[in-house]
C-alpha cells in the first residue's frame, strides 16, 4: 500500500494505521483468552477434577470416582443441605418478589403522601450492607433474649418461634434481597406505555382484568429478571446461614466446614458443582422464558404510567411501605445502634453509649481494615479496566474471538462467592502457581466475581455512545490513540466510574469467596465481622459493620455529588 | 477549473455471498474544485454509504477515491484532510463550544495563539459571535446554534473537502430553509469544496452546483439544478424531483429532437426527446410538469395565445384542492389519461366535472425511455 506514504499529506508521527485496530484487538482477546483459561477454567477443572478423586486424595485419571456425587445423595448430612438451599432459595425467592413488587407497584401507580426520592432511595439502603453483617440483628431482636421478643413476651405472653434455623435466614436473607427485584419491576411499572392499559380500559376491561391481562404480563419478564439475581445471590449466601442457621446447613456453610474442619476439598468441590448447576438451570430457565417474550420492546413511546389517585389506596400503600423499609433497615440500625453502645441486655434501646466497641475495633483489627481497603480498591482498578477493555472490543469490533470475551464474562455471573473460593484454593494451593495465603489470590476470586459486571457497565456506556462522536474526530484528523483518549474515554467515564463504584460497594464486604482463601496475614473487614459474630462479641461486630456501612456510603455520596448518578440507578440491571 | 474530487467506479457490499447486499454499485463521478455537489436520493440508496466511503469511515469493496489526482481510497480518515458535519451534529457534551471547534487543530498541534484566532474567526463565520458562545457548552444550544457550531468545527482547518450528512434533517421547517442558505454562503465564501447528502430535493436544489439523483444503489442522472428538474433522464428521477404527470405513449413521428407522441386512448402530443438518454424504439413514456399545464374553462373557449402552447388536450375536472398558492388539480383527458394541473389562478367555475382545456409548451413535454411505472 505505497499510496498511503505517498499521498498522507501531514502525516503524523504517531504509527496511524499500524497502531489502529489489530494489533490492539490481539492483545486484548489474548488477554481475555488468559484470564478465561488461567482463572476460571483452569480453576473450574481443578474443582472438577478433585471432585472425581476419592476423599483426600488428588485426581487421577485411574481412579475416577463417582462416590462423592453419590453420597450427595446417599449421605443425610449433604441430602439435607441441598434440600435446605433449595427450600431457603426458594421462601426468599418467593418473598423478595412480592415485596419487590409490591414496594414498586405503590411507588409507580399509586399517588402515595410521602417523598418519592427519598422511598426510592430507602428502598436501595439494604442492597449497600452485606446481608451477613445485619444477620445477628435478627438475633438481638427476637431471639430467646431479645429485645423485642421480650417486649412481646411481657406485653401478650407469648413466645417466639426461634430465629435460629430456616425462618431466621429466610427473614434476613430477603429482607435484604428483595431490592433487587424492586429495582428491576420499578423500571418495568414506571415506563410502560399507558395507552396500553388505557386501551384495555376504553375496551371495556376491569381495573383488575386490566391488572392480570395487560400489566402483569408486561412487567413479569422483568421482575423474573430480578428474581432470578436474587436467586443466585441466595443460594450463593453463606454468611447468613454461617450465623443464623443453627444446625442446619446449606450447601455454602457445608462447603465451608467440609473445607475448614476436615480439609475435605473432594466433597466440598462436588457439592460446589451442585451449586453451580442449579445456577444454570435456573439461568436457562430465564433465558428461555425470556426468548419466548420478546414483546418488552415493541412498545416504542415510553412514558411516565399513570397514577391511581385513591386516598384510601394512598394511605395502604404509605403504610405498607413504611414498614416494609422498616423491617428491612432494622437489622442496619441495629448494627449502627449496636456500635455505639455499650450495655444492651434485653431491653428496647442499650442502656449505655460510648465509643469502646470503635475504640476496640481500631487497635485490634486495623490490619483488617487496612487490607479490606486495599484488596478492594486494587480488585476494582484492574476489574474496571480489564472490564472497560473488554468491553470496547467487543462493543466496537464484532469479530472471531468475540465468543472468547462472552464466555470470559458469562461465566463467574453463574459462579457463586463461595464456588469462587474453593475453585481458587484448589487451582492455585499446589501446581504452577500458588498463591494461597497471599492477598493476591483475594484479588484474583474478587476480580473474577466481579469483572463482568465492569464489563456490563463499560458495554452499556458504549453503546449508548453516539458513534458518529467518535466518526467526527477521525475525520477532524485524531488517530485511534487520539480518539480514544480524548472522546471515548471521558464520554464513557461517568458510567465506568459508576461500576467501579459498585464494584467497590459489593467487594468490601465479601465473605462467601474470602471465607476460603483469607489467611491470618490478610484477613478482612468481613472475617473479623463473622469471627465476633460467631463468638457473640456483637459490639465489635456491629462497629466494624458501621464502617462498612459508613465506607459505603461515602462512595455512593461521591458519585452521586461528582458524577450525579443517583444510588438508584447504580444498583439497575445488576 | 481542478478535479477536487474523483470516485471511479465506486462499490460497496455489505456481507458476504448470497446474503450480502450492494450498497453502492459501480458509481463514477467528477467534482470540480469550488463546487458544491449534492448526493440526493430516498434513504437506503447508498448516498451516505458513497460520503462514508468518501471520509474513509466505511471500507471501499472495489473501485477508487482520488483527491486531486491522488489515490485516498485505502489512507484512514484522519490522514484525508476532510471536514465533516454529521447528522446528529457529534458534538462533544464534555467540552466547550471554543474547545470543540478548537479540536482538529489541537490534534494537528497548531500553537495555542493561531488555534485562538481560527477558532475565533470560524465561529465569526458562521454567525457566532465568539464572546458570547466560546466558553458554553452545546447542550445550551439550540439546534440551529448547535448545527452552525458542527459546521465550524469542519471548516476552521481548512480541510480540502467539506462532507455534509444530512444536516439540516434535525430541525424544524423554517429553520432548514434558513440554515440551507447560510450553509451554502459559508461554503461559497470559504470557496471550498463540498459533498451533500440529502433526502430533500428542495434542499438540494436550492443550495446544489450540481445534484445526482441515485436510486438502489446506483447514480440516475448527475446535472445542474435545472438540468435534473427540466430535463430528467428518466422517469424515475422525473417521479423522485418535484411532481411529474407521466403516461406512456407511442412516438408517431419524429424531426430532430422534437417528435410527436399519441397514447392508446388517441391523446396527441407534441415535445421533445430526451438527448442524454434517448428511447430506444417508439415507446415512450411523457414526463410534463404540473405547473407547466394551463387550465381554462371550455365553454370560455379562452386560450391564452400568449404562452405559445403547441399542445391542448380536452378534459374533465376529477377533482381539487385548494392549497392557497396554488390550487391542484386533478383531471382526466378525453383519452382516460389522469393528470395532476398546478394552477396559480383559482377558476371558480372548475368544479369536478367541469369540462375544461389543458395547453402545454412543446418544449417542456419530454419524451422518456418507457419505464412501467407503479402507478
Amino acid at each position: 500500500m505505497s499510496t498511503i506514504e505517498t499521498t498522507a499529506s501531514r502525516a503524523s508521527t504517531s504509527t496511524g494505521r499500524f497502531a489502529n485496530i489489530d494489533w490492539f484487538r490481539l492483545i486484548v482477546l489474548a488477554l481475555s483468552l488468559g484470564i478465561l483459561l488461567v482463572f476460571i477454567v483452569y480453576p473450574l477443572g481443578r474443582v472438577l477434577a478433585l471432585s472425581l478423586a476419592e476423599r483426600g486424595t488428588p485426581f487421577a485419571w485411574s481412579a475416577i470416582t463417582f462416590e462423592n456425587f453419590q453420597r450427595l445423595w446417599t449421605s443425610r448430612l449433604f441430602r439435607g443441605a441441598i434440600l435446605n438451599s433449595l427450600t431457603l432459595t426458594a421462601w426468599v425467592v418467593a418473598i423478595s418478589t412480592t415485596i419487590g413488587v409490591t414496594y414498586a407497584y405503590f411507588l409507580t401507580r399509586v399517588r402515595l403522601p410521602l417523598n418519592h426520592t427519598l422511598m426510592m432511595t430507602l428502598g436501595t439502603i439494604p442492597l449497600l450492607m452485606p446481608p451477613f453483617v445485619g444477620a445477628y440483628s435478627w438475633v438481638l431482636l427476637f431471639g430467646r433474649s431479645g429485645s423485642i421478643t421480650q417486649i412481646i413476651n411481657e406485653l401478650f405472653g407469648v413466645s417466639m418461634p426461634t430465629i435460629y434455623g430456616m425462618t431466621g435466614m429466610v427473614v434476613a436473607i430477603s429482607a435484604t434481597m428483595w431490592p433487587f427485584v424492586f429495582l428491576l419491576a420499578y423500571g418495568a411499572l414506571a415506563l410502560s406505555d399507558p395507552s396500553l392499559e388505557e386501551s384495555a380500559e376504553v375496551m371495556g376491561a376491569s381495573p383488575l382484568r386490566r391488572l392480570f391481562t395487560i400489566t402483569v404480563p408486561l412487567v413479569t419478564p422483568a421482575v423474573l429478571t430480578g428474581s432470578l439475581v436474587v436467586f443466585m445471590r441466595a443460594i450463593g449466601e453463606f454468611g447468613t446461614p454461617a450465623i443464623l442457621g443453627g444446625n442446619q446447613y446449606v450447601i455454602p456453610t457445608l462447603i465451608y466446614f467440609r473445607i475448614s474442619g476436615y480439609g475435605d476439598f473432594n466433597m466440598a468441590s462436588a457439592m460446589a458443582l451442585v451449586s453451580v448447576g442449579l445456577s444454570v438451570l435456573c439461568l436457562l430457565f430465564l433465558a428461555l422464558y425470556l426468548r419466548r417474550r420478546d414483546y418488552m420492546t415493541v412498545t416504542s413511546r415510553v412514558q411516565a404510567s399513570k397514577q391511581s389517585q385513591s386516598r384510601v389506596l394512598g394511605i395502604v400503600g404509605a403504610v405498607l411501605c413504611i414498614l416494609i423499609v422498616f423491617v428491612s433497615l432494622l437489622p442496619h440500625m441495629t448494627v449502627v445502634l449496636g456500635a455505639f453502645a455499650e450495655r444492651w441486655r434485653g431491653t428496647l434501646l442499650p442502656t449505655e453509649y460510648g465509643f469502646s466497641n470503635f475504640i476496640r475495633v481500631f487497635d485490634r483489627d486495623q490490619t483488617a481494615i487496612r487490607n479490606s481497603i486495599l484488596l478492594t480498591l486494587v480488585a476494582t482498578v484492574v476489574a474496571t479496566v480489564v472490564g472497560t477493555l473488554l468491553a470496547y472490543i467487543s462493543t466496537k469490533r464484532k469479530s472471531r474471538g468475540g465468543i472468547i470475551i462472552d464466555v470470559t464474562v458469562m461465566l463467574p455471573f453463574i459462579l457463586p462467592g463461595i464456588v469462587v473460593g474453593v475453585a481458587m484454593a484448589a487451582a492455585f494451593s499446589a501446581g504452577p502457581l500458588v498463591m494461597t495465603g497471599t492477598g493476591l489470590i483475594l484479588i484474583v476470586a474478587y476480580f473474577v466475581r466481579r469483572m463482568p459486571y465492569n464489563f456490563r457497565a463499560g458495554t452499556s456506556s458504549l453503546q449508548a455512545l453516539d458513534r458518529s462522536m467518535e466518526e467526527a474526530s477521525s475525520v477532524c484528523g485524531a488517530t485511534w490513540g487520539q480518539t480514544s483518549s480524548r472522546v471515548t474515554l471521558p464520554l464513557i467515564m461517568p458510567g465506568v466510574i459508576a461500576g467501579a463504584v459498585l464494584t467497590f460497594i459489593s467487594l468490601i464486604g465479601e465473605l462467601s469467596a474470602t471465607i476460603i482463601l483469607f489467611s491470618g496475614r490478610w484477613k478482612t473487614i468481613s472475617v473479623s465481622i463473622y469471627e465476633y459474630l460467631i463468638s457473640h462479641q456483637t459490639g465489635p461486630a456491629f462497629a466494624l459493620g458501621t464502617l462498612l456501612i459508613l465506607l459505603v456510603f461515602t462512595a455512593v455520596f461521591l458519585v452521586n455529588r461528582f458524577l450525579g448518578v443517583a444510588i438508584t440507578t447504580l444498583f439497575r440491571g445488576r | 477549473m481542478a478535479i477536487g474530487l474523483e470516485a471511479r467506479n465506486l462499490t460497496k457490499r455489505f456481507g458476504q455471498g448470497a446474503e450480502g447486499v450492494t450498497a453502492v454499485n459501480d458509481v463514477s463521478f467528477e467534482i470540480q474544485e469550488g463546487e458544491l455537489f449534492s448526493l440526493l436520493g430516498e434513504s437506503g440508496c447508498g448516498k451516505t454509504t458513497i460520503l462514508r466511503m468518501i471520509a474513509g469511515l466505511e471500507k471501499v469493496t472495489s473501485g477508487a477515491i482520488l483527491f486531486s489526482g491522488k489515490d485516498y481510497t485505502h489512507v484512514p480518515p484522519n490522514r484525508r484532510e476532510l471536514g465533516m458535519v454529521f447528522q446528529s451534529y457529534a458534538l462533544y457534551p464534555h467540552m466547550t463550544v471554543f474547545e470543540n471547534v478548537a479540536y482538529g487543530l489541537r490534534i494537528r498541534g497548531t500553537n495555542k495563539k493561531e488555534v485562538t484566532d481560527k477558532v475565533r474567526r470560524a465561529l465569526d463565520i458562521v454567525d457566532l459571535p465568539p464572546d458570547t458562545f466560546s466558553q458554553r457548552r452545546p447542550s445550551e444550544l439550540s439546534g440551529g446554534q448547535q448545527q452552525r457550531i458542527a459546521l465550524a468545527r469542519a471548516l476552521v482547518y481548512d480541510p480540502r473537502l467539506l462532507l455534509f450528512d444530512e444536516p439540516l434533517s434535525n430541525l424544524d421547517a423554517k429553520l432548514r430553509v434558513y440554515m440551507r442558505e447560510e450553509i451554502r454562503k459559508v461554503q461559497q465564501r470559504a470557496g471550498i469544496t463540498a459533498i451533500y447528502v440529502t433526502h430533500d430535493q428542495e434542499e438540494a436544489l436550492a443550495i446544489s452546483d450540481r445534484v445526482a439523483v441515485m436510486f438502489e444503489g446506483v447514480i440516475e442522472q448527475i446535472g445542474t439544478p435545472v438540468g435534473v428538474y427540466d430535463r430528467p433522464a428518466s422517469a424515475i428521477v422525473a417521479d423522485f424531483i418535484g411532481k411529474a404527470n407521466l403516461f406512456a405513449a407511442t412516438l408517431t413521428s419524429k424531426h430532430g429532437t422534437g417528435a410527436v407522441a399519441r397514447t392508446a386512448a388517441g391523446d396527441v402530443v407534441h415535445g421533445f426527446v430526451n438527448e442524454q438518454s434517448p428511447p430506444d424504439g417508439d415507446d415512450v413514456t411523457v414526463m410534463i410538469r404540473p405547473e407547466r399545464l394551463t387550465l381554462s374553462l371550455r365553454d370560455a373557449g379562452t386560450v391564452d395565445p400568449a404562452n405559445g402552447a403547441t399542445n391542448s388536450l380536452d378534459a374533465t375536472v376529477r377533482s381539487l384542492s385548494y392549497l392557497g398558492s396554488r390550487t391542484r388539480y386533478g383531471v382526466e383527458t378525453a383519452g382516460g389519461t389522469g393528470l395532476t394541473v398546478d394552477s396559480v389562478r383559482y377558476l371558480e367555475q372548475a368544479t369536478p366535472g367541469a369540462a375544461v382545456r389543458l395547453s402545454f409548451p412543446a418544449q417542456d413535454t419530454l419524451f422518456l425511455r418507457r419505464h412501467d411505472l407503479r402507478s
